[in-house]
């Protein structure tokens, strides 16, 4: 028995693809070892301010406006920004250039934009222009940064303000000689009289203490706060759970934002709120890349677990595993202790972000049997196709939209906190785990099954049955549909035109097996996604809606690994087809395109997708009439990076070849488009002015060209390719 | 009379085939002139595979050149296309079609798609026409893809081993129905087989593949006349060094000794009695005994 194991331990070590595989997991746990070129918390990760249609922060944009009489239009305006770019300089008795504060005359500007709803101001000792600010009874959000005490009772006449940010500075400073005292708030009970005010920012650690949490508290309209600490120094906290007890009595208050420049900010405040407001949503006001989840957790488990799962269904696949005694014992011990390993790895990192021990079992189970049930899956594509799971397809529309629901409307309480719960985490990966065995199980049956395929029916047609390969109903109704068109459109249309031929190259595929595959895919896999709501949760790692886009990569990536298989298969027909009465280049340029013609649905599928989740991350807050935009942006994306790494799939015969490049290209991504913006936040004073603009415009566009130009070189392989070599 | 000169529908010169380092054909020189039926004959792993591919443009030779229908394999012609059928050894097709679909979908590529012909040929070999490929045994897929690469009523055949999965009736049946589509001679046949029965049958020619050339081309009946056993007797025994000159094989036992040559003649017969004082008997081979002694290493 050891000796037996031993060999299957060798059986792992030695193949290309578990090597490839493995060797990917390792080097993106690396990668999350890398201390990123950020400082940790350095990013507030809470919804921002409604951007401007139209800013005025500086004196070339001011300029602009009233060189273009456009000052109707302006609905935003940053004085701060403004003053330092307009202030006259002056010399400090300390030989240093300084600009002084602004004095009335400054804000005289105001009257200028009658249609203003965001403001930025900052004050210095005296509020001047509060007056002139105060009067602008249209202003939605008011941003104030300043040294000293404020009386926010003068805010009262703001009576369409809804969104209060307010950042006083924390130390004692001498502005014009005269020493300024301490910051501290009051008047904030004053505000319970705006009647839109549902969100208040509040950027002071010093004002944060359980005084004003009770009057935060009492704010009757207040929907979100957010407590962001994070331009301060690193004093104790004196909030208690005194303050956060008036915080639950809030009468609209949902969402709570939590944290600062220090991570024990979170986790003290988190614990704090969570113990005495446990009905808020209370998630981490600041990234803390310390605890960045698709590193340190999903990417190594994925490959991993790819790995485990591909080589358990290339072992059970062969006829041996029925025929050799002890082998399919032997195998699925070594892939339980395997996967058990990786489960366990998995569960360990995530505890150390601060999830719980059952959500994090329960999550990293999800992870690793769902990934090692599209391994069994991919084996059974063709032929796994039982009824009563069949029904359970539908289950899978249904899960996603209260996900989706769970983000858009985090009113649903109720809804949010059952699908987001430890309990629910631990039914969910029970799920995975099932649809797992379920898979594995009859992948293990199937050598039999089908060793024999052409008696099969003879000789079980029960079986035959429940496999669904008798009978006409078991087939998708595309399926059908596709028949249909064969038999009654192809024979008679002998003239076809180019359009017409790229269609019919198409037919040849399955296409639309893609549900049955998604009853074995989507199932576990949306399962697991939910664990990772619920981890995401607990850990304050990042908020839910941050997690959209690595929700959809998963199925959406399984899609679009099914139709490179598909096609891949398909190749194995080439040599056939290929004898077909046309040139070799038009053979070929029409299943390009026919191969393109059935990615363009996952790249609009994509592009929906991430445009949503771009558009829904409120930290980005892009205004909606950038939809389009960002929709053709992340179209373009899809259409060269699918059709590049489908391509690689059907083009590159072998596999391990072809995920070694997957890698490379995506890596090549991260690296060219992440790390441009990096660079270009880092040190933005080494590039002449209008750099980081094209820095950050090359940045979205390198992605699109990586893959371009991985899309010419597989082309140009694809011409040359050898149709009569095996795949 | 004027000699008639037949056209020469595959033509090969000086084709190599490596894969990796490995050489797989080393040469192939081929001709093979319209209404012949080629039996190709080669060890496993002599390129037997590897060379109809090349032919097809299904694989890129790396030296020499070879035309089917008088275009480069490399860039087959539409119209020489239509002319060709093909049956690959390891038949794959759509698994999720049924068999009548296969067909319907293989035909609206063909513009001269003989409907009336592909039914014949589907009934007479029993095709399923119902069933869905992924359900058909080896040898149906096999029935099926003769029936698509019949359907057309192709002038140049192609087929790699297009009886090995056959149960005998329906190998006989397919050769029939060989002997009848290029029994008027103006269709050229060319298929690898390891079964020199069913060469015997219809092949005209045979080449035989070994080493990664053609070693031997010619009509198979002219093989047969060339290629003898010799089996000598005399009274004392032979040396143990003793070889028939031009020999492929000798064996010594004794007195008794038996030669495989590729080239008999009258005067290597009378050569040996003299020689060895030998009763030489000349004894025919057939083609699986002759391929034996042609790949013998002994």
């Amino acid at each position: 028995m050891i000796n037996r194991i031993g060999w299957i331990v060798v059986s792992y070590a030695t193949r290309p693809l578990v090597l490839a595989l493995t060797g990917l997991g390792i080097l993106f746990l690396l990668l999350g070892m890398i201390p990123m070129p950020i400082r940790p918390n350095e990013w507030a990760i809470y919804p921002s301010a409604p951007q401007a249609r139209l800013m005025v922060d500086l004196k070339a944009t001011l300029d602009a406006v009233r060189k273009s009489g456009r000052q109707q239009e302006v609905d935003g305006i940053d004085l701060s920004r403004l003053w330092t770019d307009l202030a006259p300089r002056k010399i400090d008795p300390e030989g240093r250039p300084s600009i002084g504060p602004p004095d009335e005359a400054f804000y005289k500007i105001l009257d200028e934009f009658p249609n203003l709803r965001s403001v930025r101001y900052s004050y210095f000792g005296e509020p001047t222009g509060l007056d002139r600010i105060v009067s602008l009874a249209q202003l939605e959000t008011l941003s104030l940064d300043g040294f000293g005490f404020f009386d926010l009772a003068r805010l009262r006449s703001l009576q369409n303000l809804r969104r209060l940010e307010i950042g006083l500075f924390e130390i004692q400073k001498s502005v014009n000689g005269v020493l300024q005292p301490l910051p501290k708030l009051e008047g904030l009970d004053a505000l319970a009289s705006l009647p839109k005010l549902d969100t208040l920012v509040l950027r002071t650690r010093s004002v944060v203490n359980d005084a004003v949490l009770t009057e935060v508290g009492s704010l009757p309209h207040l929907s979100m706060l957010v407590l962001d600490l994070a331009d301060s120094p690193h004093t104790p906290l004196s909030t208690t759970e005194a303050g956060f007890d008036a915080l639950a009595r809030a009468p609209e208050l949902q969402t709570l934002y939590v944290g600062g420049r220090f991570p024990e900010d979170y986790t003290q405040l988190a614990f704090l709120a969570k113990a005495s407001a446990p009905r808020l949503w209370i998630f981490s006001s600041r990234h803390d890349s310390t605890k960045s989840i698709p590193f340190t957790f999903l990417m190594p488990c994925f490959w991993f677990a790819m790995a485990i799962g591909g080589q358990l269904a290339s072992q059970f696949l062969g006829s041996g595993s029925r025929l050799i005694p002890g082998f399919a014992s032997s195998h699925a011990l070594v892939g339980v202790v395997l996967s058990a390993g990786v489960i366990v790895f998995g569960a360990d990192r995530l505890m150390t972000i601060g999830v719980s021990g059952p959500v994090a079992i329960a999550a990293s189970a999800a992870q690793v049997t769902s990934i090692i049930a599209i391994g069994a899956a991919s084996a059974l594509t063709r032929t796994f196709r039982p009824r009563g799971i069949q029904r359970l397809t539908w289950m899978i529309p249904v899960v996603f939209v209260c996900v989706l629901a769970s983000f858009v409307f985090p009113a649903w309480d109720p809804l949010a906190s059952a699908l987001h719960s430890p309990i629910a985490a631990v039914a969910y990966a029970l799920v995975a785990c099932g649809a797992t065995v379920l898979a594995v199980w009859t992948l293990a049956h199937r050598a039999e099954w089908f060793s024999d395929s052409s008696s099969l029916e003879r000789r079980n047609p029960m079986r035959y049955e429940w496999l669904g390969m008798g009978g006409g109903s078991r087939w998708m109704f595309f399926t059908n549909r596709r028949e249909r068109h064969i038999e009654a459109g192809l024979s008679t249309t002998p003239n076809l035109n180019w359009w017409q031929r790229v269609g019919r190259w198409r037919l040849g595929n399955p296409s639309l097996e893609i549900l049955p595959l998604a009853l074995v895919i989507l199932v576990p896999i949306g399962a697991a996604a939910l664990t990772m709501l619920a981890m995401a949760r607990q850990s304050g790692a990042s908020r839910p809606i941050s997690l959209f886009p690595m929700l959809s990569f998963m199925p959406f990536m399984m899609l679009l690994g099914h139709v490179g298989a598909t096609w891949r298969a398909r190749l194995l027909v080439l040599p056939l087809e290929f004898l077909r009465p046309c040139s070799r280049q038009a053979m070929q340029r029409e299943l390009a395109a026919a191969f393109a013609l059935d990615l363009l649905p996952l790249a609009i599928l994509f592009a929906i997708l991430a445009t949503l989740g771009f558009h829904l991350n409120t930290s980005i807050n892009l205004p909606w009439r950038w939809v389009p935009l960002s929709f053709l942006y992340f179209l373009a994306l899809g259409c060269s990076g699918i059709l590049a790494v489908g391509a690689l799939v059907v083009v590159v015969r072998r596999l391990w070849v072809s995920i070694v490049l997957l890698f490379v290209f995506v890596l090549a991504n991260m690296l060219g488009g992440a790390g441009l913006v990096l660079f270009e936040r880092g040190a933005p004073d080494l590039f002449p002015g209008f750099m980081p603009t094209a820095l950050i415009f090359a940045s979205f566009c390198l992605p699109i060209l990586f893959g371009a130009i991985f899309c010419w070189v597989l082309w140009r392989r694809w011409l040359r390719i050898e149709i009569g070599r095996r795949v | 009379m004027a000699e008639i000169i037949a056209e020469i529908i595959i033509d090969v010169e000086h084709l190599t085939k490596n894969y990796g380092a490995n050489p797989v054909l080393k040469g192939v020189n081929l001709k093979i002139p319209q209404g012949a039926v080629v039996g190709l004959m080669g060890m496993n792993g002599s390129g037997k595979s590897t060379l109809i591919k090349c032919l097809l443009g299904l694989l890129h030779g790396d030296g020499g050149r070879a035309t089917v229908l008088g275009c480069d394999s490399q860039n087959l012609s539409p119209a020489a296309k239509g002319r060709l059928g093909y049956v690959p050894q390891v038949v794959y097709l759509y698994a999720w079609m049924k068999v009548r679909h296969v067909i319907a979908y293989t035909a609206s590529f063909y513009p001269n798609w003989d409907h009336a012909w592909t039914s014949e040929l589907a009934a007479r070999w029993r095709v399923p026409l119902d069933a869905r490929v992924q359900t058909l045994s080896t040898g149906q897929l096999q029935t099926v893809a003769i029936v698509l690469a019949l359907g057309h009523r192709p002038e140049v055949l192609v087929l790699d081993e297009p009886v090995a999965s056959l149960d005998p009736v329906a190998r006989r049946d397919f050769l029939k129905s060989l002997l009848e589509m290029t029994g008027q001679g103006s269709r050229t046949a060319l298929f690898s087989t390891h079964i020199s029965s069913d060469l015997e049958r219809v092949a005209t020619h045979v080449a035989i593949l070994s080493d990664g050339r053609i070693a031997y081309f010619s009509e198979l009946d002219e093989l047969k006349d060339r290629v003898k056993r010799l089996r000598l007797r005399r009274s004392a025994a032979f040396p143990a060094d003793f070889a028939v000159p031009g020999s492929l094989r000798t064996k010594v036992e004794g007195s008794s000794a038996l030669a495989a040559v590729a080239h008999v003649t009258p005067e290597l017969l009378d050569e040996l009695r003299q020689r060895w004082q030998a009763d030489v008997r000349v004894e025919d081979l057939n083609l699986e005994e002759i391929f034996v002694e042609l790949n013998s290493h002994d």
